[in-house]
C-alpha cells in the first residue's frame, strides 16, 4: 500500500494561526483621510450652498442683472478696506483649491485601496444589489471636477468652452457709476445654448447625488451614532442635495424657457 | 425544480479559478441553498466527481461559518438571512444560481468556496478583548447596567463572524464586524478601561488587511445578525475619541 | 491496520450469534391504549432480554476509583483544592498543555492556563475558535447565586441536578458545579458577555427547565452565543500574548500515549492533509458531545466523536454512552435532503394540542380532518398533565405513535401541534405576542404558516450526557488526559438539566481544569516533554495514516453519508426515546452488519493532500459505526432505566423504574483491542446529601 503522505519529516511543524501585524498600518490611516474628506467636503457642500445664493438672484423681480453684478461685484471686494482689493477672493479661493486637493486626495487614496482590498480574480463582476450612488463616488466626482474645469472655462475665465459673446470688460455700470464685469450677461448668453444647458443640468444631478451620499458619510466619518443625529443627517442630504438641483438646474432651463433673459 | 448551478472550483489556495456548470433535477422549494449543495454533491459523489467544498456548521444562523456568494450577493438573495436560511423557494424553475466564495482580498481561497476568515480573528485578538483574568472579576451585582444598555450592547454582539460584511462590500472593508465589537465593548463596564487603547489597536489592524469604508450600506444589508449600519460610525467615534487620549488612557 | 475487515472487526466473530433481520419495523398495535396497557403489563412480564448474548458482547471488568474527596460532598471541592500540588509561577512555561477543542470549556481553560503561564497549544477543526458549537445554545445558563428570596441555595441546585439526572452522577461534581456557577457569571459577564439586565439595572434571572427557582441568566435567545464569544475572545487575548497558540484547522486523529501517560495527539492539517504530531505534558479534551451519532440531530454538522473515541481506543474508559437527551419539539425532516433537524422551545406545548390521527397513513390535510378523527394522545394517556408531561414522556409517547404508522408529513416522521384551540380560547394576538419568534422560524422553515396549520414536530437528540470517564479531578484512565464539557460524563447523570450545560462547559474550562491539572504537572517537573522522535510518535503517525489511506483506497460505490444515514435510521429505531432488549440486540447485529458493509462498500473520493471533506466525514463515520455498538451494548446492559434511558421492560405507568440496588453505578467501558469482548468497568455512587429517591413526575 502506497502512502499518500509523503513527508514524515518536521512531523511536529504544525502551522500556528497568524498573529496581528506589529508594524502600524499604510499612512495615512483611512479613518483619518475619511476624517479629511468629510471635513473638505462639509467646506465645499457649504461652499455650494454659498454659491447658489448668489446665482438666486437672477430671479429677483426688478433687475436681476443689476442685482447679480453687483453681488458679484461685491464677492470681489469682500473685506474691503479691511483687506486690500481682491485679498479676500483669492483666499477664498486658495481655501477652496485647498479643499478640493485634499478631498480629491483622500478620496482617490481610499478608492485606490478599496480597488486593492475587494479581490476576486477571475470572478464574475456583480450585479450592483443596492445603493448605486455610494459605490460610484469615485465617478460622479471626476464629472464634478471635469464640470468645474468647465465652468471656470465658461463663466470666470471665458476661454474654450465659453460662449462667443463671452466679455470679461467692466462693460456693465452699477447706480454708483463703478463699471463692472456683466456676469449677468455672461451667464445668460452661456445658458442659451441648449446643449451647455442641458450639461449644466445633468451635471447638477450628479452633483445632487454626490452631496447626498457626502452629508450622509459625514456624519458617519465624524463617528456620529445616535439614532436621531443620523436622521437628521440622512435628512439633511436629501434636502441639500434637492436645494441644490433645483435651485441650480433651474436657472439654465429658465434661460431656455425664456424667463430669464436679458 | 431544475436549477442549473454555476459554481466557482478552485483546488487549492493561489491556484487558478474556473466555474463549473452542474444541474440539479429535483430541487425542491423548502431546500436551502446548502441542501442544494448538498444534493450536488451527493449527485458528484455517487459519479466518482471531487464534491463542491464549501463550510457549514449549525445550519441555524448562529455560528457564521457557512458562506458563500449567491449571484453575487453573501449568502443569498433575501436581506439579513444566512445562506443556511435562504430556501430555493426563491428561484424560479430553470434559473441558473451562482455560488461563488467569500469575495475579498482578505480572504483567500482555500477551496471551492471556502475562504480564509482569520483576518477578522486577528481584529478581535489585536483589542476585541477583556483583560480581566479568570477568577478576578468583581461581583457581576455590583456593577450596574441599564435594561437599555443591556439590550444595545446585545444588538452589536449578535455578529456571527460570518464575514459577508466584507464580500458585501464593493470596497473589502470589515467596518460593520470591527464596529459592532467596538461598539459592544464599549458599552459594557469592564470593556470601558481599555476603550481608546482597544480603539486604536483594532482600527490598526482593520486597515492592515481590510478596505476602507466609503459608507456606501451593501453591509448592514447582508449582515444575517442585522447589525446595524451604525456600526460603521461606531469605528470612527472610537479611533476620533482615541485620538483625544493619550498613550493609555481609557 | 491490516485492509481485511473482517480481521479487524472486533464484532466479525460474534456475528452468528446476533440476530438479523431486514430492520422492518414489528407491527405496532393499533390500540390507542396500547402504551399505557403496555405499561403496567409489562414490568410483571417474563422479562426476555438476550441475556445470552449481553454474555457474549461483555465481560464485567474492575470498580474503579473516582477520586471523590471523602468529606461532606459539601465540602468536597474546597478539600480537594486544599490538597493539590501548585506549580512556582517561573515554572509553569516550562509545561506544555495541549487543549482540544475551543467552546466554553476548551476556549475557557486554554485561556485561564495561559493567563496562570503554561504553554498552551490549542487544536480546532474550525477556522476559529469562535465556530465551536457551544455557541448555539439558546436557552441560559444556571448558577445558584440565589440573590432572590425564592429560596434557591447551592444545595438545591445540586438537589434539582442529582434527581433530575437520575442519581447517575456524582453529588460532589454537582457541589462544584453549582459552588463555581456562582463565580463564572461574574467572570462571564466581565469578559464580554452580555446578560440580560432588570430595568433596576441588576442581572435579569428566569426560571427554565421544569425548576421552580429563577437561577437560569441568559441574553436574549442566544446565551451560547455570548458565552462562547467571550470565552473565545479571551483566548485570543492570550493567542495575541503569545502564551497560546492557536492551530486552526487541524483535526485531532489520535492520541499518543507513552509509559501509560497521555502525552501528545495527532493532527490531521485540514488544508493540506498532511499528518503531523505534538507532543505535551498533558492533553484536554474539550471536543463535545456524540449526538451526531443519530445522523440527523439537532447538532451541528461537524460536531463528532472522533476525538474521543479515539482516545477510548487508546485506554481512556467511555462513560454511560447510552444517555443520550431527546428533545421532544424539534423540527422533524420534510424532506430527504433536510440537513439536520432544528430546535423549536418547548414552550410552544404550554397552548398547543399535540395530536397525529387516529386512522394510520392518514395523507388527509390536517384541516381535513374531523375533531373526532383526531387523537389527542398525550392529553387522553396523561389526563392530568396532559401536554405539559415532562420532555422524556413527551418524546417517548410521539415516537410511539410515529413507529406506531401515525406519522403525519411527507415522511410521516411526525405529529402536529396545533395552536388553534389556543387561539380560540387567547386570540391570535396574544398567541402572536408570546410565540411570534418561534412561529416566524417555523415559517421561515417551512414555509408553513403556524396560525393556520398546525406545525409538524418530532424529538430530535440533542445532547449526550454520556462521555469519557472522568475522575472527580476531570482526568480519565490514562494519567495526562483530562476532559472538559460534553465531551466527558460529569454533572449531568442519566437526564441534563435545561441550562445546566453552558455551566458546566464554563465551570470545566474556567474553574476546575485550572486547579487540576497544575496538580498532574506539579509531578512532571524536570521532565520535558516526549521527545517528537520517539517511536510512540512514529507509530501513532504511522497509525492514523494507515487508517487514512485504508479510507482513501477502499474503492467502494457510496460516499460515507450514505452509511452514516444508515447508522442513523438503525439508532434512531432502537436505541432512541426507549429501548428494549429485543430491539437493542436488532440494532447491534445491523450495526455490525452495517460497519462490514462500511468497509467493504465505502468510497472516498478525491485525495488525501488537501481540503478533502469526504475524507473527513468517512472516518468520523467509521468511529460512529464503532461507538453506536458500544452505546447499544450499554443500553443491553444496563438492565434498568434512568433518566433518558428508557427501557420498556422497567417501567411503571410509562415511567422510568430505576434499580437503585444493581445500577447506582456509572458504566466505564474499556477498549477491548480490536477483538474482545466490550469491559465494562464501574464507579460505584454513593448519596449523602441527596439521598436516594424514585422520580415521580406525578
Amino acid at each position: 500500500m502506497s502512502s499518500q503522505f509523503e513527508e514524515r519529516s518536521g512531523i511536529d511543524q504544525i502551522p500556528v494561526a497568524k498573529r496581528p501585524a506589529t508594524t502600524p498600518p499604510p499612512r495615512p490611516q483611512t479613518w483619518l483621510l475619511k476624517l479629511i474628506m468629510a471635513l473638505t467636503g462639509s467646506v465645499l457642500v457649504a461652499f455650494l450652498l454659498f454659491h447658489l445664493a448668489g446665482n438666486l438672484k437672477v430671479y429677483l423681480p426688478d433687475d436681476p442683472r443689476l442685482h447679480f453684478n453687483e453681488y458679484a461685484h461685491w464677492l470681489r471686494g469682500l473685506l474691503n478696506p479691511l483687506v486690500p482689493g481682491e485679498t479676500f477672493l483669492w483666499v477664498f479661493r486658495g481655501t477652496l483649491v485647498l479643499c478640493l486637493v485634499l478631498h480629491l486626495y483622500s478620496g482617490l487614496t481610499i478608492k485606490i485601496r478599496a480597488w486593492r482590498a475587494r479581490g476576486g480574480r477571475g470572478r464574475a463582476v456583480n450585479v450592483t444589489k443596492h445603493h448605486l450612488v455610494g459605490r460610484t463616488m469615485i465617478w460622479s466626482g471626476g464629472i464634478i471636477l471635469a464640470f468645474i474645469i468647465f465652468h471656470l472655462l465658461d463663466l470666470t475665465l471665458g476661454r474654450g468652452v465659453a460662449s462667443s459673446k463671452f466679455s470679461s470688460a467692466a462693460s456693465y455700470d452699477l447706480p454708483d457709476g463703478t463699471a463692472v464685469t456683466d456676469a449677468y450677461s455672461n451667464l445668460v448668453h452661456s445658458f442659451e445654448r441648449p446643449s451647455v444647458a442641458a450639461f449644466y443640468v445633468l451635471v447638477m444631478m450628479v452633483v445632487a447625488f454626490h452631496i447626498n451620499h457626502g452629508i450622509w458619510s459625514i456624519i458617519n466619518d465624524f463617528g456620529g451614532t445616535a439614532k436621531r443625529t443620523r436622521n437628521v443627517f440622512l435628512f439633511l442630504a436629501a434636502v441639500a442635495a434637492l436645494i441644490i438641483v433645483i435651485g441650480n438646474a433651474s436657472i439654465p432651463l429658465a434661460v431656455q424657457l425664456g424667463v430669464i433673459t436679458l | 425544480m431544475r436549477l442549473i448551478l454555476e459554481i466557482w472550483r478552485q483546488d487549492r489556495p493561489g491556484a487558478d479559478g474556473r466555474y463549473e456548470t452542474h444541474e440539479v433535477v429535483d430541487a425542491t422549494p423548502e431546500m436551502s441553498l446548502l441542501e442544494l449543495l448538498d444534493r450536488l454533491n451527493h449527485q458528484l459523489v455517487e459519479n466518482n466527481t471531487d464534491p463542491v467544498a464549501f463550510e457549514s456548521d449549525c445550519r441555524e444562523g448562529i455560528c457564521g461559518t457557512c458562506g458563500v456568494d449567491v449571484n453575487g450577493v453573501p449568502h443569498g438573495p433575501r436581506d439579513n438571512v444566512p445562506a443556511c436560511g435562504q430556501h430555493v423557494r426563491d428561484f424560479k424553475d430553470g434559473q441558473t444560481v451562482r455560488f461563488e466564495p467569500f469575495r475579498s482580498k482578505a480572504f483567500p481561497v482555500l477551496r471551492d468556496l471556502i475562504v480564509d476568515r482569520t483576518g477578522l480573528d486577528r481584529i478581535i485578538q489585536a483589542g476585541g478583548t477583556i483583560a480581566v483574568d479568570a477568577g478576578t472579576a468583581p461581583d457581576a451585582e455590583t456593577v450596574q447596567v441599564t435594561h437599555d444598555d443591556a439590550e444595545r450592547a446585545l444588538d452589536f454582539a449578535a455578529c456571527i463572524g460570518c464575514g459577508a460584511c466584507v464580500s458585501a462590500c464593493p470596497n473589502g472593508a470589515a467596518y460593520l464586524f470591527t464596529g459592532s465589537k467596538l461598539a459592544h465593548l464599549a458599552l459594557i463596564p469592564h470593556g470601558k478601561q481599555e476603550r481608546a487603547k482597544r480603539a486604536r489597536a483594532m482600527v490598526d489592524q482593520m486597515e492592515h488587511e481590510f478596505g476602507p469604508c466609503s459608507q456606501i450600506g451593501e453591509c448592514a444589508l447582508a449582515c444575517p445578525a442585522e447589525i446595524p449600519l451604525s456600526a460603521i460610525a461606531v469605528v470612527n467615534r472610537e479611533r476620533i475619541r482615541a485620538g483625544f487620549k493619550k498613550g493609555k488612557a481609557n | 491496520m491490516t485492509t481485511d475487515p473482517a480481521a479487524t472487526d472486533p464484532t466479525v466473530q460474534a456475528d452468528q450469534t446476533v440476530p438479523v433481520d431486514d430492520a422492518a419495523p414489528p407491527a405496532p398495535s393499533t390500540d390507542p391504549a396500547y402504551a399505557v396497557t403496555r405499561g403496567t403489563a409489562s414490568d410483571n412480564s417474563p422479562a426476555d432480554p438476550p441475556t445470552g448474548l449481553l454474555e457474549e458482547l461483555r465481560v464485567v471488568g474492575q470498580p474503579i476509583d473516582g477520586h471523590v474527596p471523602t468529606v461532606h460532598p459539601r465540602d468536597a471541592w474546597t478539600d480537594r483544592k486544599l490538597h493539590y500540588n501548585l506549580v512556582n509561577p517561573s515554572n509553569r512555561a516550562k509545561f506544555k498543555i495541549i487543549v482540544v477543542g475551543t467552546g466554553l470549556s476548551g476556549a475557557g481553560a486554554a485561556a485561564a492556563l495561559g493567563e496562570l503561564g503554561y504553554d498552551v497549544e490549542v487544536f480546532s477543526f474550525h477556522d476559529v475558535p469562535r465556530r465551536a458549537h457551544s455557541i448555539a445554545a439558546q436557552g441560559g445558563i444556571n448558577a445558584p447565586r440565589a440573590r432572590k428570596v425564592d429560596n434557591d441555595s447551592i444545595d438545591r441546585f445540586v438537589k434539582d441536578t442529582v434527581k433530575g439526572g437520575d442519581y447517575r452522577g456524582r453529588e460532589q461534581d454537582a457541589y462544584r458545579l453549582g459552588e463555581e456557577g456562582i463565580r463564572v457569571i461574574d467572570h462571564m459577564q466581565a469578559i464580554g458577555a452580555s446578560f440580560a439586565r432588570e430595568y433596576g439595572g441588576q442581572l435579569a434571572t428566569r426560571s427554565f427547565g421544569g425548576v421552580q427557582v429563577s437561577r437560569t441568566y441568559y441574553t436574549r435567545g442566544q446565551t451560547g452565543q455570548q458565552l462562547e464569544l467571550a470565552a473565545a475572545q479571551a483566548l485570543a487575548r492570550q493567542v495575541a500574548a503569545g502564551t497560546c497558540k492557536l492551530h486552526s484547522r487541524q483535526e485531532m486523529l489520535d492520541l499518543i500515549v507513552k509509559d501509560g501517560r497521555a502525552q501528545g495527539i495527532v493532527v490531521r492539517d485540514l488544508i493540506t492533509g498532511k499528518v503531523r504530531a505534538r507532543t505535551a505534558h498533558a492533553v484536554i479534551l474539550c471536543t463535545g458531545g456524540y449526538g451526531n451519532i443519530y445522523y440527523k440531530a439537532t447538532l451541528a454538522k461537524n460536531s463528532n466523536a472522533t476525538a474521543i473515541w479515539r482516545a477510548y481506543k487508546r485506554g481512556a474508559f467511555f462513560a454511560n454512552p447510552c444517555f443520550v437527551q431527546i428533545h421532544p419539539t424539534a423540527l422533524p425532516l420534510m424532506s430527504q435532503w433536510q440537513s439536520k433537524k432544528t430546535l423549536m422551545s418547548e414552550s410552544l406545548r404550554n397552548d398547543g394540542r399535540i395530536w397525529a390521527p387516529r386512522q394510520r397513513d392518514d395523507d388527509r390535510d390536517p384541516a381535513d380532518i374531523p375533531e373526532d378523527e383526531r387523537y389527542y394522545f398525550l392529553e387522553e394517556r396523561y389526563p392530568a398533565f396532559g401536554n405539559l408531561v415532562p420532555r422524556d414522556v413527551a418524546s417517548r409517547n410521539i415516537r410511539e405513535r410515529i413507529d406506531a404508522g401515525y406519522g403525519v408529513g411527507p415522511l410521516k416522521n411526525a405529529v402536529y401541534l396545533d395552536f388553534k384551540t389556543g387561539i380560540e380560547r387567547l386570540g391570535v394576538k396574544l398567541i402572536r405576542e408570546r410565540y411570534s419568534n418561534l412561529f416566524h422560524m417555523y415559517e421561515e422553515l417551512t414555509g408553513e404558516d403556524p396560525y393556520t396549520r398546525p406545525m409538524r414536530i418530532a424529538p430530535s437528540v440533542h445532547f449526550t450526557m454520556g462521555g469519557l470517564w472522568t475522575d472527580y479531578d476531570m482526568m480519565t484512565s490514562i494519567p495526562g488526559l483530562f476532559v472538559g464539557g460534553e465531551a466527558g460524563w460529569a454533572y449531568h447523570g442519566a437526564n441534563r438539566l435545561g441550562a445546566n450545560s453552558l455551566l458546566s462547559g464554563c465551570v470545566d474550562g474556567w474553574f476546575t481544569l485550572p486547579y487540576t491539572v497544575p496538580n498532574y504537572l506539579a509531578g512532571l517537573l524536570g521532565k520535558a516533554p516526549l521527545d517528537p522522535a520517539d517511536s510512540a510518535v512514529a507509530q501513532t503517525i504511522a497509525d492514523v495514516e494507515a487508517g487514512l489511506d485504508r479510507l482513501l483506497q477502499n474503492n467502494g460505490s457510496h460516499g460515507p453519508d450514505h452509511f452514516h444515514e444508515k447508522l442513523g435510521a438503525i439508532m434512531d429505531r432502537y436505541a432512541s426515546v426507549s429501548r428494549d432488549p429485543e430491539g437493542l440486540a436488532k440494532a447491534i447485529g445491523l450495526i455490525r452488519q452495517l460497519r462490514q458493509e462500511f468497509w467493504r462498500d465505502v468510497k472516498v473520493v478525491g485525495t488525501g493532500d488537501r481540503l478533502n471533506q469526504e475524507l473527513e466525514t468517512a472516518g468520523r463515520v467509521a468511529d460512529y459505526l464503532e461507538l453506536a455498538e458500544l452505546l447499544c451494548v450499554d443500553a443491553l446492559d444496563r438492565d434498568e432505566s434512568a433518566g433518558a434511558h428508557f427501557r420498556t421492560d422497567h417501567e411503571i405507568d410509562g415511567e422510568a423504574k430505576r434499580n437503585d440496588e444493581d445500577w447506582c453505578f456509572c458504566s466505564a467501558w474499556q477498549y477491548p483491542g480490536p477483538a474482545g469482548k466490550h469491559i465494562r468497568n464501574f464507579e460505584t455512587l454513593t448519596f449523602r446529601a441527596v439521598p436516594l429517591q424514585q422520580r415521580n413526575y406525578k
